[in-house]
């Protein structure tokens, strides 16, 4: 037995508690009685309050109990758990996890129902099925979205729907659409945080830009200085990527391939944002074709979701493709916002360092913009309305029994 | 309804049988009776001789005596006379509503069936005057056999209610030599102290019986609002807190009744509704032949 609502166990108990602090403590007019001698009694007030040993009305207090009882336990909405109930468990796997660690996942978690394997891409496949990373980053908002559209099918014919989600929870994978995306479900979401062994960072070093000397990307990389990116991390302005900016890719380095082409006149203003990082700027969106669908990822946004930068593995390394182009005039590319921006842009491709994250809170609870939940629970009670329906018939009972003894 | 309340009261009867109720004043009828009468008459049980007057009942003269020394005496005795006896029952509400109200109507009635067969034992006519909200039936003084049958049937038809005045029940009492009052004195007490002086001063024994419930001694309640039967508007709290005022107020009512009845001339018993009806009538008939304590 389990409670949709066990908040409402917690007021029953206060409302209980009260009742019967009502019936210790009584101000109530004294009954009357009939006293042929009353005129040698002194006058004086005709009720007081008394604290009482024994709950006064006891017949009486027992009903309101029951009563507030039923009520408290039919708005906690209880439902059954155990072997006779259908529990159907989806898990939400991060498939960047190491394999053996989803194996250990999958298996602790056995019987699981679907499998939700997520990146930065997502499948709903078996627990069975292999699940081959695309991407090396995650994203939550992804497995929240696919489960949001994937979830009355996979909760059909189940009393109750199980959601765990099993992922490292890495700042990069905590996407900020994940919040909104999680105040979709209405269902408790249980969190598995995986610990991956710790990696030795890369040694750092200075930004090398393939630009002509007077780009406003190699200004902005200038400012930045040797230390933000790892060492090897290339940002290439030419049209075409060269050989080798391949081979620096394979060989685990960051090749950001962003072509320095220009946009004539004043663009419009336009946010880009990668890694949680925003740069607003007069600036143009390049033309060339969206992402290769199991090639490409994409790691940067403009403000309306189309994709600003895409990520292509490429051997050990990775190249980032920036899809944006900038005015042929001004200086917005050195404002602190642009160097942050290209900060985070150039470290994208890092591997992750290791270690444990913490879960956000908002992913158990129901997201930072819960208030804007649907209703798509189909976990009801059913016990409940009648439980509901019992108390208010006592309450009328009572009712009708107090009027009677009033009048009689 | 008759042999009901025969069947209540019939312990109490039988126990009262025998019991003799001597009337403390001599009464003033010339029915022949069980009391010594006021009068001196012509008795088989001489007590003096005095010479025959003109005037004097022939049948008096002493035949013999005057056959023997021929003089004329008068044969003189006491006369022994009837006491024609009233009852006047108290049937306010206050006698039999509320707190001990019950077991107080109760003796009430006892006493009164109690007193009319020992006053009929003694050929005593007995009259009953039960003064109710509902008015106040009356049986006028008779010794016949079935009085107190008759009696038991008015008693046990009445029920108490209402506040009515029992002092104009004081008035007219022509024939009567006793009268006694069942009440518990709560409604018009000074009228009835000013009648019954009255007819203390007319040479009419009066005997007051004052009926406490025992529950009125100790209300035993808790907690409540006590309300008077006779006044709904008289409403006071009734706690443990207003008991020793309480007490105190009643003991003093009943102090100051006791002496002013007494000053009266008239006899006053306070009678509890716990005790024995039998013990009470035996307890009573003391008093009012001024054998026994009074109070």
């Amino acid at each position: 037995m389990t409670w949709l609502a066990p908040w409402a166990l917690a007021g029953g108990a206060l409302a209980l508690l009260g009742v019967v602090a009502a019936h210790l403590l009584s101000r109530q007019r004294p009954r009357a009685l009939a006293l042929a001698t009353t005129r040698f009694l002194p006058s004086g007030m005709l009720e007081a309050t008394t604290l009482r040993r024994v709950p006064m009305d006891r017949w009486w207090m027992l009903l309101r109990l029951l009563i507030i009882a039923l009520l408290a336990l039919g708005l906690a909405q209880p439902v059954r758990t155990g072997a006779s109930v259908a529990t159907r468990t989806v898990l939400l796997l991060d498939r960047t996890l190491p394999v053996d660690e989803q194996q250990r996942v999958v298996a602790a978690l056995a019987p699981t129902d679907a499998v939700i394997a997520f990146d930065t891409t997502t499948v709903v496949t078996s627990p069975d099925r292999s699940r081959a990373a695309v991407a090396s980053t995650a994203s939550l908002g992804a497995a929240l979205g696919r489960l949001v559209r994937v979830r009355d099918s996979l909760a059909r014919g189940a009393d109750a729907l199980r959601i765990v989600v099993a992922s490292r929870f890495t700042p990069a994978s905590l996407d900020p659409a994940a919040g909104t995306v999680r105040a979709l479900l209405a269902d408790a979401i249980a969190v598995l945080p995986v610990t991956v062994p710790a990696v030795a960072p890369r040694p750092r070093g200075a930004l090398v830009v393939h630009a002509d000397p007077d780009d406003a990307i190699a200004a902005t990389a200038q400012l930045l200085g040797d230390s933000v990116a790892a060492l090897g991390t290339v940002i290439q302005r030419g049209a075409i990527l060269t050989a080798e900016d391949s081979a620096a890719a394979n060989a685990g380095h960051t090749v950001v391939w962003w072509p320095a082409r220009v946009v004539r006149g004043v663009p419009p203003l336009q946010a880009m944002t990668v890694a949680h990082r925003t740069w607003i700027a007069p600036m143009g969106r390049d033309t060339l074709p969206g992402a290769r669908v199991g090639v490409e990822s994409i790691v940067g946004w403009w403000a309306d979701g189309a994709p600003a930068v895409a990520r292509r593995a490429l051997g050990d390394g990775c190249v980032l493709h920036v899809r944006a182009a900038l005015p042929d005039a001004g200086d917005q590319t050195l404002s602190l916002a642009a160097q942050a921006w290209l900060a985070a842009l150039v470290t994208t491709c890092d591997a992750d360092a290791g270690g444990t994250h913490e879960p956000p809170a908002w992913l158990r609870r129901g997201g930072p913009a819960a208030s804007l939940a649907l209703s798509s629970s189909t976990q009801t009670s059913s016990i409940a309305p009648w439980l509901v329906g019992a108390a208010l018939l006592l309450a009328v009972a009572e009712l009708l029994l107090r009027l009677h003894r009033s009048a009689s | 309804m008759a042999g009901s309340g025969l069947h209540e009261y019939g312990a109490l009867l039988d126990a009262v049988r025998g019991v003799r109720w001597t009337a403390r004043l001599r009464p003033r009828t010339t029915n022949v009776g069980a009391h010594q009468a006021r009068r001196i008459g012509p008795n088989v049980e001489v007590t003096e001789y005095r010479p025959y007057r003109q005037g004097d009942d022939p049948r008096r003269l002493d035949w013999k005596l005057l056959a023997r020394t021929d003089r004329a005496y008068v044969r003189l005795a006491p006369d022994i006379a009837t006491s024609p006896t009233l009852l006047l029952l108290d049937a306010s509400a206050s006698m039999g509503a509320g707190l001990g109200g019950e077991t107080k109507w109760r003796q009430a009635r006892m006493l009164c069936v109690g007193l009319a067969a020992v006053a009929r034992g003694a050929g005593d006519p007995i009259g009953l005057v039960i003064v109710s909200g509902a008015g106040a039936p009356r049986l006028a003084p008779r010794a016949r056999g079935d009085v107190v049958r008759e009696m038991i049937r008015v008693i046990d038809d009445v029920t108490v209610n209402g506040s009515p005045a029992l002092a104009p029940q004081l008035e007219a009492m022509r024939g009567v030599e006793r009268v006694l009052l069942i009440s518990d004195l709560l409604g018009d007490a000074e009228a009835l102290l000013t009648r019954g002086a009255s007819l203390v001063a007319r040479g009419i024994e009066l005997i007051v019986v004052h009926l406490v419930a025992r529950a009125e001694l100790s209300p035993d309640v808790e907690r409540a609002v006590a309300v008077d039967p006779e006044d709904a508007a008289l409403r006071r709290p009734l706690a443990k807190g207003t008991r020793r005022a309480y007490d105190s107020a009643f003991a003093e009512f009943r102090s100051t009744m006791r002496n002013r009845w007494l000053a009266t001339g008239a006899r006053y018993v306070e009678i509890v509704d716990d005790q024995q009806p039998a013990d009470a009538v035996r307890r009573l008939i003391r008093a009012a032949m001024g054998t026994g304590a009074v109070a």
